[in-house]
């Protein structure tokens, strides 16, 4: 029943006061030496996962019965393997890594591996032509490249560029209010702003591409728009001082994305031709071969201002000649 | 670096005073501080001439002078300042604005005759512009004229402002060795001495802490003046203080800013703090603290629509108190534009004048690599400004477009990243160094104002090309030069 309570949670580790106030809202006077007996006899028996926790509390977390009737198959050492290369995740870990940490002849560890493999416990994976170890039914985390924005090793540009301007048009939407002056802001603290999971679900929604949308992908799209200057990340805290409620309640207090206004770049110097020119810096000298006094660009430059100039001039005239 | 400043200090004076005086400026902005020979020596010109040029150039606040007994003999030094002659880029915007900054007519005229003249009395400019004592136009002006004196436009001249500060450093300097000793001073004396004037300086630029040295010379409180009260001296030579209209042209351009960044009513309301914080010395670090009810009094009551419109509020029907601090706190959220100190009166504001120049300067340096090299170069040098020092790997980890694109980044190279070697091993092979990328903004502003510098220089040299009569090579040959050299 414990296993079953723990279970509910899904894949998530558990602190272990949480589980026994679970436990007494089910079963009362259960106390905690009675508590902690099952526990340990659950991870004896390989029905849960341990973690231990910086406070010195232990977290834990299901495992499947399935595996754990493979696991009671094991020896010890290839338990404890098992453990290193579980806790490891997505990540997977080198034959090296776990040689080290475990201190065990090489060939056991060979040995326990290969069983282990038989057994449908680990797979290999060979990211970057590096042999790594992780359980049999978690998806390799995929040379750390996500499906959605590469192929074939290289990032899509197409599906970069169309997501990029999806997620930011979204943001610009709900960044300043409707129905009022075209330069209208929400007051402050105003906490409607958009969050990951908006983001995420808006991108699902409008269904661009067929391939599952993860979190990890959207959020690197939204670090570029905040790298080119587009939308800033802001933390809010929204602290409710009439909820206790404690458990996962973090959507209270996070980061949210704000999109900031476009607006022109009026920069002197890009506009004279000094600014753009290809030889300013190392070959443009004062009595040079290239020199401002032999530049083909400042002319051009000039010539264009006095059009303007003459052109805004004669604008005027004709307006004084219409008016009477 | 100093080259390209040297060369437009140089085209400006020549702008301003005629190639002559040039020559004798150029000197001293060469060799640094000379006497008078060494001076007519160097510019090859007669002394009687050179005299004549330095004369014009002091009276225009450019050149110091200050007399030193060496031995038994008087000689007078000359030295330049090159901050003075930069300034003189900026005379076109305070004539423009003075009016606006000033909020009195005729600041633009006297602004003009100041410039034009170096230093001036009042008596100076209304025998200069012919106005007679009796009429109103005289009147105004000398209204005018006391007002820019009394906010700081213009500050008088004090004999002791024809010496160079480091000269008065020098020379307090001497005065506290002469109490301790006659003969030539040891480290410690000097130690000593220097600390000692340190600590006594009058340079009240600096601000120490939070508070702000008491110089009874300018306490600028808006106290009520009676009439008739503290004439100004008619025959009193002034001169323009650049560094309170350089101060009036940074308030400009953070209003500029906000308008950009958020809308038009936060702008107006940035511009009416600014102008409350009007009265302070213009390089503090932050202002004095405003009440928010002051700030709600002096806001245009006319403008109450247009802020209505450009903020969504939390409720409707909100009050124009309500409103303003609403905009208040908006832009103290937004990139900390505002400050609140404490809750004292409604609240009270201030701006930190560092702080937003800096989000100013890294708008336009993020502007310019925009232009130059586009959203990738933007991505790259927010990169790396963000996480400090990075390699290849790390950074194609966050930006996947570098793989693909290495040109973008060494293109960036031009003095606005370094890069620094750190070797595995210790023979420093290449292919066993991490090679880590590194931005220093402070190091690219100076990087950009070199680039302006220079640009400006080039330009004059244009316009002078111009004026003397087009450059000698035809217009073909020049366009043929510059094709063989690309090629």
């Amino acid at each position: 029943m414990v296993w079953d309570v723990i279970n509910s949670r899904g894949q998530v580790f558990v602190d272990e006061i949480k589980i026994h106030e679970l436990i007494q809202e089910i079963l009362p006077d259960t106390s905690w030496e009675i508590f902690q007996d099952i526990l340990l006899n659950l991870y004896e028996v390989g029905l849960v996962r341990k973690r231990q926790t910086h406070d010195e509390r232990y977290m834990y977390q299901a495992r499947s019965k399935e595996t754990a009737t493979k696991l009671q198959a094991l020896e010890n050492h290839e338990f404890e393997i098992y453990e290193l290369i579980e806790n490891s995740e997505r990540k997977g870990i080198s034959k090296t890594d776990i040689q080290k940490q475990i201190k065990l002849v090489q060939s056991l560890v060979e040995s326990s591996l290969k069983n282990m493999q038989e057994q449908k416990l680990i797979k290999e994976v060979k990211p970057k032509t590096k042999k790594l170890y992780m359980l049999f039914d978690i998806k390799p985390h995929d040379e750390s490249l996500s499906r959605l924005l590469y192929t074939n090793g290289e990032p899509d540009t197409f599906v970069v560029e169309s997501l990029k301007s999806i997620c930011y048009n979204f943001i610009y939407r709900r960044s300043f209010p409707r129905g009022m002056d075209e330069d209208a802001i929400f007051y402050p603290n105003y906490n409607g702003y958009v969050t990951l999971s908006k983001v995420v679900q808006c991108v699902q929604e409008t269904k661009v591409t067929e391939i599952e949308i993860e979190e990890a992908d959207i959020k690197q799209i939204l670090d570029v728009l905040i790298f080119e200057g587009k939308i800033i990340k802001k933390f809010i805290s929204n602290v409710d001082p009439n909820s206790m409620k404690t458990d996962d309640n973090r959507s209270d207090s996070q980061f949210v994305y704000i999109a900031k206004r476009a607006r022109n770049i009026n920069n002197a110097w890009t506009q004279a031709p000094c600014g753009r020119c290809p030889f300013f810096e190392n070959e443009c000298t004062e009595n040079g071969e290239i020199s401002p006094s032999t530049c083909i660009f400042f002319p051009q430059w000039l010539n264009k201002a006095i059009n303007m100039i003459q052109n805004d001039e004669e604008n005027e005239k004709g307006k004084d000649t219409l008016d009477w | 670096m100093a080259q390209a400043l040297l060369r437009l200090c140089c085209y400006i004076i020549r702008d301003d005073f005629g190639p002559i005086i040039e020559e004798v400026a150029k000197v001293l902005l060469q060799k640094g501080r000379l006497p008078l020979v060494y001076i007519s020596k160097f510019s090859k010109k007669s002394v009687s001439k050179t005299r004549e040029c330095l004369f014009v150039l002091i009276q225009h606040n450019l050149v110091y002078w200050t007399e030193t007994r060496e031995g038994s003999r008087n000689s007078i030094h000359y030295s330049i300042d090159q901050n003075e002659v930069l300034a003189r880029v900026n005379f076109g915007i305070y004539i423009k604005y003075a009016n606006e900054w000033v909020r009195h007519r005729g600041a633009d005229e006297i602004t003009y005759y100041m410039l034009l003249n170096g230093k001036g009395t009042f008596n100076g400019f209304i025998e200069d512009r012919n106005i007679s004592k009796r009429t109103n136009k005289y009147k105004e002006l000398k209204m005018t004229f006391k007002k820019i004196v009394e906010r700081r436009y213009l500050t008088p001249v004090r004999i002791t402002d024809s010496k160079s500060a480091q000269d008065k450093a020098s020379e307090a300097e001497q005065r506290e060795l002469a109490k301790v000793t006659n003969f030539i001073p040891t480290k410690k004396q000097m130690a000593e001495v220097k600390a000692k004037l340190a600590a006594v300086t009058d340079d009240d630029s600096v601000a120490t802490g939070s508070k702000r040295k008491i110089n009874f010379d300018s306490i600028e409180r808006p106290t009520k003046q009676q009439k008739g009260d503290d004439p100004i001296d008619e025959n009193q030579y002034y001169r323009v203080n650049y560094e309170k209209f350089n101060a009036k042209s940074r308030n400009r351009q953070i209003v500029e800013f906000v308008k950009a960044q958020i809308n038009q009513s936060a702008s107006i309301i940035a511009k009416v703090v600014l102008d409350i914080v009007d009265d302070e010395k213009p390089n503090d670090v932050e202002s004095y603290a405003i009440s928010a009810q002051r700030i709600i009094r002096s806001v245009p009551i006319e403008k109450t629509d247009l802020f209505n419109q450009q903020m969504q509020s939390a409720r409707r029907g909100v009050t124009r108190e309500i409103l303003i601090k609403q905009y208040l706190d908006y832009l103290v959220e937004y990139d900390d534009i505002l400050r609140k100190k404490d809750e004292n009166m409604g609240g009270m504001y201030i701006i930190r004048y560092n702080e937003i120049c800096e989000s100013l300067k890294k708008e336009i340096f993020e502007d310019v690599i925009m232009e130059k090299y586009g959203f990738k170069g933007v991505r790259i040098v927010r990169l790396l400004y963000e996480k400090s020092k990075l390699d290849e790997k790390a950074i194609v980890n966050i930006d996947e477009s570098f793989r693909s694109s290495p040109k973008a980044y060494r293109i960036n190279e031009r003095g606005f990243v370094q890069i620094q070697e750190v070797p595995r091993s210790a023979d420093r092979a290449p292919s066993r160094t991490f090679y880590l990328w590194d931005i220093d903004y402070k190091k690219c502003y100076d990087v950009l104002l070199n680039n302006y510098h220079q640009t400006l220089a080039n330009i004059h040299q244009v316009r002078f090309d111009y004026e003397s009569g087009a450059s000698k090579t035809p217009r073909k040959e020049r366009k043929r030069r510059c094709i063989t050299t690309i090629e």
